[in-house]
């Protein structure tokens, strides 16, 4: 399992939003550190197909992120996702599942499964527009999951959630991480602290620093305002 | 259920969803309640004076339409109607409301109008004229619309051929429920209500998706490029034809009910005496109602393409109503016979009978010639077709960023 990502680049007009990076993605948990227009949520949609680059390509297993295929395998919670107010949750969770590819008892079964595991059994069958800021994150989750995805890809996915959804949040993802790749953009340190094998540091559009959390022997908020100077 | 029918069913229940569907929906219905209901009510009057409810109106009208049924519009029944009119006092404004009229003139009322119409510019003679000379004179109307529109010696042929299939003299029939449907009230008010409806309420099928930023989770997923840009299509334009069907349906309903269901056999030169196309009302009217099906599916198409490529539901709104308007408020000249032709190709244009749908000029295609209504299906079936494939290229290549 390896998601190649070889000189991504994307440039607009004005500015390199991402800047030729290269890296190669295996099972586990990566944390991506890097201030606001670092290039870190550029760099996830092209992760996810959902952003054409500019140059350079994204692989997972040969095969490319412009085709289906590889959408069947990926899973994505973006930063600022929508919903549609007057569905309720399990019907929102339905959809996604069909867009997903999934035939109707399995998505019943999965979206089920889902909702428990993020506590909204109870909600599943409320309007999403009666749900609380957290709760709305947690369906976000729920349907980043559907395909049980080998590339899960968080972009602040821990916003919203109190302590106590935060730290289920932790476990869920680091047992996600032994079997699938999870990238995971944050400026809560301590959630990269916690759950992340590897730490990436993003500025400017470029990758300056990749590693495991292992190496960086001090706090690591102090390392990563170090690194970006 | 297959994939595709899953997407389809999520992409009608969002359409099913929004408010903005159930508001037009509701005033398109009232608006059909409140106009149903003045057929029903109401009287009419004369000078001030009561004359009759419309009920009874429509009753008489009926009755003397029925009994009048398969009379040759010929020598015999001009010197009748003559008759009649002759008895009525010839200086009194109100001749409406006095006995003579209603017992000897208004059962040859209907019949009248149809002399008055193919009398065209020369209705002054209409109590004059003999059969010769008002077919002579309609024949003239007709000679004198060709050359109006410039047709070619080919196109002149072709409808002299078609003149040799129309019987003469005309058979009165009552037919007012076609006409209705027909005219102004019928098709064409449907055409401008359908029109209304799919510009406010398609215009956001694919741009709810920007607005509420559930595109990035459907771009990322499996079936979320070609997919479900086919489903959204599917369920716009199904669910924009299911509403056309209504609107049609409650128009046929009003017509028949208000008044009778008569007059589907009876030749279309009744209402059009200048067309040269054997036909009758019910066949105009179920030609005209399968365009406007068809030009439903192509407009509510169009209005979710146009929409995607601006990403604004209100510019795609603004766009579709304004061409609405302008097709129907801007005149092209006839000289530009391509332009004009094409203009009336418009659905706003061709579904008003006598404007597009009657126009004498032909199409050639393969070595025949077509009347407008005969090639403008396959028109909108290909622009559909265009459309869908281009908004394909623009849903598929959209890009998330910059938000």
């Amino acid at each position: 399992m390896e998601l190649v990502v070889d000189r991504l680049t994307k440039q607009y007009k004005n500015k390199i939003a991402v800047d030729r990076i290269s890296f190669d993605f295996r099972k586990g948990v990566y944390g991506l550190l890097g201030a606001n227009g670092a290039g870190k949520t550029t760099f996830m949609r092209m992760l996810c197909g959902i952003l054409q680059p500019t140059g350079g390509n994204v692989v997972f297993d040969g095969i490319d992120v412009a085709t289906e295929e590889y959408r069947s395998v990926l899973g994505y919670l973006p930063q600022d996702f929508g919903y549609y107010p007057n569905f309720t949750g399990m019907d929102f969770m339905l959809y996604l599942a069909a867009l997903k590819g999934f035939g109707k008892k399995y998505a019943a079964k999965k979206s089920k499964e889902l909702l428990e595991l993020v506590s909204l059994s109870e909600a599943a069958n409320k309007k999403i527009k009666t749900y609380s800021g957290g709760m709305k994150q947690r369906i976000g989750i729920a349907q980043a999951l559907l395909n049980d995805p080998k590339i899960l890809v968080l972009d602040e996915p821990t916003a919203g959630l109190d302590p106590k959804e935060r730290v289920r949040f932790r476990n869920l993802i680091a047992e996600i991480g032994k079997d699938s790749i999870v990238i995971l953009s944050t400026h809560i340190v301590s959630d990269i602290e916690h759950i992340a094998d590897i730490v990436l540091i993003m500025k400017d559009g470029q990758m300056i620093f990749d590693g495991q959390r292992e190496e960086i022997k001090e706090d690591l908020e102090q390392f990563y305002l170090k690194k970006i100077g | 259920m297959s994939q595709f029918s899953r997407l389809f069913y999520f992409e009608w229940k969002k359409i099913c969803k929004r408010k903005g569907t159930w508001i037009c929906l509701a005033i398109l219905t009232a608006f059909y309640l409140v106009t149903g209901i003045f057929y029903f009510v109401g009287s009419k009057y004369v000078d001030g004076e009561f004359l009759e409810t419309h009920i009874d109106g429509r009753d008489r009208d009926l009755a003397n339409g029925r009994r009048m049924k398969g009379t040759k519009i010929d020598q015999q029944l001009l010197m009748q109607i003559q008759e009649a009119f002759g008895s009525i006092p010839a200086d009194d404004p109100k001749y409406q409301l006095t006995d003579e009229y209603l017992s000897n003139v208004r059962p040859y009322e209907g019949v009248y109008q149809i002399v008055n119409n193919m009398l065209y510019n020369s209705s002054g003679r209409t109590l004059h004229v003999t059969e010769e000379e008002l077919y002579e004179i309609r024949d003239n109307n007709v000679k004198s619309t060709w050359d109006q529109y410039g047709l070619t010696e080919a196109e002149i042929e072709y409808w002299k051929n078609k003149e040799g299939h129309i019987e003469k003299p005309f058979t009165y029939e009552y037919a007012q429920a076609y006409d209705f449907l027909v005219s102004m009230s019928g098709v064409y008010r449907v055409c401008l209500l359908v029109t209304f409806f799919i510009a406010v309420c398609m215009s956001g099928v694919f741009t709810e998706e920007h607005g509420r930023r559930t595109d990035q989770l459907i771009l990322c997923s499996r079936l979320g490029r070609k997919q479900i840009y086919y489903a959204k299509i599917a369920a716009g334009s199904v669910f924009s034809l299911l509403v056309t069907v209504i609107l049609l349906l409650c128009s046929i309903f009003s017509a028949f009910l208000f008044y009778g269901t008569d007059g589907f056999s009876a030749a279309i030169q009744l209402i059009a005496p200048q067309y040269s196309y054997d036909m009758t009302m019910g066949e105009a009217f179920l030609i005209l109602a399968g365009i406007l099906l068809l030009s439903s599916v192509m407009a509510s198409i169009f209005t979710m393409i146009l929409s995607e490529l601006t990403k604004s539901s209100i510019a795609s709104m603004a766009v579709v109503i304004a061409v609405m308007f302008l097709a129907r408020l801007i005149p092209i000249p006839l000289m530009y016979r391509v332009i004009s032709q094409a203009w009336n190709f418009m659905p706003i244009n061709l579904l008003k009978f006598d404007a597009g749908f009657w126009d004498p000029r032909l199409v050639p295609v393969f070595g025949l010639k077509l009347t407008s209504w005969q090639f403008v299906p396959a028109v909108y079936i290909l622009l559909s077709i265009v459309f869908l494939y281009a908004g394909k290229k623009i849903y598929c290549g959209y890009q998330v960023q910059g938000r």
